[in-house]
């Protein structure tokens, strides 16, 4: 199977007044081709910097980074990411189909075809008769949605999440868990997700990456072998129940004498 | 009680007040019975207006030249710098901290230095109001670019925008509130400018008529000057508010217009 | 090399960034004016200008001293006016409801600007001069205090009442350190606002102080004199910023402004 990304030993550091701190250490894994892969670790354990340098908006130190066989600057140009981070990050001044259609515009792809295929994807998300609201007249969850259509409006090969539900509530969280997953089966893309939540990763993912924090490393990746399309039913399933018990072990393997 | 009822109230009362002010000034300069006292009657100053409009007209067309002209000048430098500061960081480093020292002369103080370098006429009154538009817009636009949020700029990295592209759709929108705020203080302060500056060595303008009308004793000739170059001001201000308004709808200072401003 | 050396420019503390690029002006300036034979009518070289300063350093200082009155004098008139203006508002909502909307509409009037118009009701003089001076202080100040007193959060004000604090202790314990950001806020413009407000106006109503001297030394074409008044009177704005600078960082080290950009 063809790789959609793949890290060799990778490691990022930043300069300190007193040394170097040691964001990343040796990260090495690879993502396959229309494969759900989610990084999970404690905050500040570098499993966003790992996703920016997939996205080659941070440089690794040592290492190597490939996308699709190539290095992340040329898929940039290429235009075969979707990026989903925390904030919705939406354009005030534009309205939601204008938003939508921002990544067209970058490419230069903008055209009636293209903006007829932003429509049906805003009505994917669930947004449909909220192409000229304004950003502020929208809920949380709603931007979120609109941020993920933006995501996949140029079909990217490589959907890179980064906490992407981190700033709703538990219930709209859930729901979005549950549409992000029937999104995204409808794509052809590989998704890589970073959260700090061990049901979330879970759920979602195919295969799951737990970091360690301080420096970030990479302790353990679990196969997730639950079955697709996932449901809320799985959610209470014993198979789900110990998934979660691994990753939490993993988690917390080696740290006792911290936990106490 | 619906906001804008109170704003309409609000707006209500303050009138009435004015209008009774205004009143009361009347009718005790009417009692009074002063012949021409230093303050006239508001009825005489209109009278004066209505009476001299010629005289009033043609004073206030270079006042509105000067005002005008080194406001588009001054703003349109200040954006350009702007611009460049932001691109190349040297530059800025290297300029900003002297933009500052020199921001600290009170600019009106060196209208005499101005008259000689540009002489007495319409230059040195631009280069005074281009001067005094330039400051509030340089400082203003440059927070604005700034104020970009940083994880849209990481968004049109993502999609391998170029620099002018992430300018045009992201940079200049996200500044638009903020050279709108230099822009409103820079409209009040040219026109102060251009007045200001005709009190020196200057055979018109609105504020060659000041003085003239002060030094001739023609008290409602000279309210009537000072009421005309109130008027404009305020009227260049409420002008940028509907351009700001038409503009930058999507704004929160154009949202809440009853409102206090937050700080 | 040359990012060695923009970095070395970047660490730099802000205000010696700004004394070495005036550094640099100056020595540009000087060396502009004897290499191109500047005549020193048009623009006077560094050196001139401090030779003027020191030689006429006792009518600079006499001209200094009217204009220093009349800006301080004005400063603390026009801030007392607007401070108990600003408490009467927040005693009586109708009061602010009628006047704070033309103290508004008044503060984008150009102050400065009706200096003749004073001048021709109070004569020419101190009167005029402060009155100006007051005025320019007055409406931002106003704004900014009725602002600042109305700015106290819900919470604070039922703890005060839990407490049944009397009116007095309210403005004293809460209303005022409150609003004292927003004073300084106001004071930070008017401070030096009420320098350039002396200057010009006594362009007008009288003959003495800075403005004066530096319209009537160009009048006698005594252009490095005209130089050494601007810059006594922008030495006089700048103190002035950085006495309220000063007073704010002394009293409000406990308010988020002083701990973030500085």
């Amino acid at each position: 199977m063809a790789l959609a990304i793949e890290l060799q030993e990778v490691q990022k550091s930043f300069p300190l007044e007193s040394g170097t701190f040691v964001a990343v250490q040796e990260a090495t894994f690879a993502v396959g081709e229309k494969e759900f892969v989610t990084l999970v670790g404690p905050s500040g354990c570098g499993k966003s910097t790992v996703l920016r340098m997939v996205a080659g908006l941070v440089e690794p130190t040592r290492g190597e980074v490939r996308v699709l066989g190539e290095p992340p600057a040329y898929c940039r140009s290429k235009r075969l990411f979707g990026f989903v981070a925390q904030d919705p990050v939406l354009l005030p001044w534009r309205n939601i189909l204008g938003n939508v259609c921002l990544p067209l515009e970058v490419a230069g792809r903008l055209d009636k075809i293209t903006v007829n295929k932003a429509k049906g994807l805003l009505s994917l998300v669930g947004l449909e008769g909220f192409e000229g609201a304004r950003p502020r007249q929208l809920s949380g969850g709603m931007k979120q949605r609109a941020a993920i259509a933006r995501a996949l409006v140029l079909e990217p090969s490589i959907l890179l999440l980064d906490e992407p539900f981190g700033a709703l509530d538990e219930i709209t969280r859930q729901k979005m868990n549950l549409e992000l997953l029937r999104i995204w089966s409808q794509t052809e893309a590989a998704a890589l997700l970073v959260t700090h939540s061990i049901a979330e990763a879970a759920f979602l993912s195919d295969r799951v990456i737990v970091m360690s924090n301080r420096p970030g490393r990479i302790k353990a990746s679990i196969e997730i072998e639950l079955p697709r399309p996932r449901t809320v039913d799985m959610l209470r399933t014993k198979e789900f129940f110990d998934y979660t018990n691994l990753i939490t072990d993993a988690l917390f393997r080696g740290e006792e004498g911290a936990v106490q | 009680m619906t906001p804008s009822l109170l704003t309409k109230l609000k707006n209500g009362l303050s009138l009435s007040l004015i209008i009774l002010l205004v009143l009361v000034w009347e009718l005790t300069i009417q009692f009074l019975g002063l012949k021409n006292p230093p303050v006239p009657a508001p009825s005489q100053v209109l009278v004066a207006l209505f009476e001299a409009r010629l005289v009033f007209l043609t004073n206030l067309f270079p006042t509105l030249a000067e005002a005008a002209g080194g406001f588009f000048l001054g703003n349109l430098i200040a954006v350009a710098t702007a611009m460049l500061f932001v691109r190349h960081r040297a530059i800025e480093e290297t300029f900003y901290p002297l933009a500052v020292v020199l921001h600290s002369i009170p600019l009106m103080a060196i209208i005499p230095l101005l008259i000689i370098w540009f002489g007495p006429g319409y230059a040195s009154k631009v280069a005074l109001t281009t001067l005094v538009s330039f400051f509030p817009g340089l400082v203003n636009t440059v927070k604005g670019l700034k104020s970009v949020n940083p994880q849209a700029l990481e968004l049109m990295e993502v999609w391998g925008a170029r620099g002018w592209t992430v300018f045009w759709k992201v940079r200049l929108p996200s500044a638009l509130p903020y050279i709108f705020a230099g822009l409103k203080i820079a409209a009040p302060a040219s026109v102060l400018g251009a007045v200001v500056a005709e009190w020196i060595g200057s055979r018109q303008g609105i504020g060659f008529l000041m003085l003239w009308e002060m030094f001739n004793y023609n008290p409602p000739r000279l309210w009537g000057a000072m009421v005309i170059s109130a008027g404009v001001t305020m009227l260049s201000f409420w002008l940028l508010s509907l351009v700001e308004r038409l503009a930058i709808p999507w704004h929160e200072s154009v949202q809440q217009t009853g409102g206090a401003p937050k700080e | 090399m040359r990012k060695m050396s923009s970095r070395t420019w970047r660490n730099l503390p802000g205000w010696s960034k700004v004394m070495l690029s005036f550094a640099i002006l100056i020595v540009l300036w000087q060396l502009a004016t004897s290499l191109l034979q500047i005549p020193p009518y048009l623009l006077p070289s560094p050196a001139i200008i401090s030779r003027t300063l020191v030689d006429q350093r006792a009518i600079l200082l006499k001209q200094l001293q009217p204009t220093l009155l009349e800006a301080a004098c004005g400063f603390l008139l026009g801030n007392t006016a607007a401070a108990l203006l600003a408490m009467w508002f927040v005693k009586s909502a109708t009061a602010e409801r009628a006047l704070l909307p033309l103290a508004i509409a008044l503060r984008s009037i150009p102050i400065v600007a009706i200096t003749p118009v004073i001048t021709l009701v109070l004569g020419r003089g101190y009167a005029t001069t402060i009155f100006i001076v007051g005025l320019v202080t007055f409406f931002p100040t106003l704004v900014n205090t009725t602002k600042g007193l109305r700015s106290v959060s819900k919470d604070a004000e039922e703890l005060l009442s839990v407490l049944a604090a009397t009116e007095g202790q309210a403005f004293r314990l809460l209303k005022i350190p409150s609003a004292l950001p927003y004073i300084f806020s106001a004071m930070r413009v008017t401070g030096p606002g009420s320098v350039l407000g002396a200057l010009v106006s006594e362009w007008v109503a009288t003959d003495r102080g800075l403005g004066f001297l530096i319209l009537d030394s160009q009048s006698r074409w005594q252009i490095s004199l005209v130089w050494a008044a601007i810059i006594v009177a922008t030495l006089l704005a700048v103190t002035a910023f950085g006495l309220v600078g000063l007073a704010e960082r002394r009293l409000l080290s406990w308010h988020e402004s002083m701990n973030g950009e500085g």
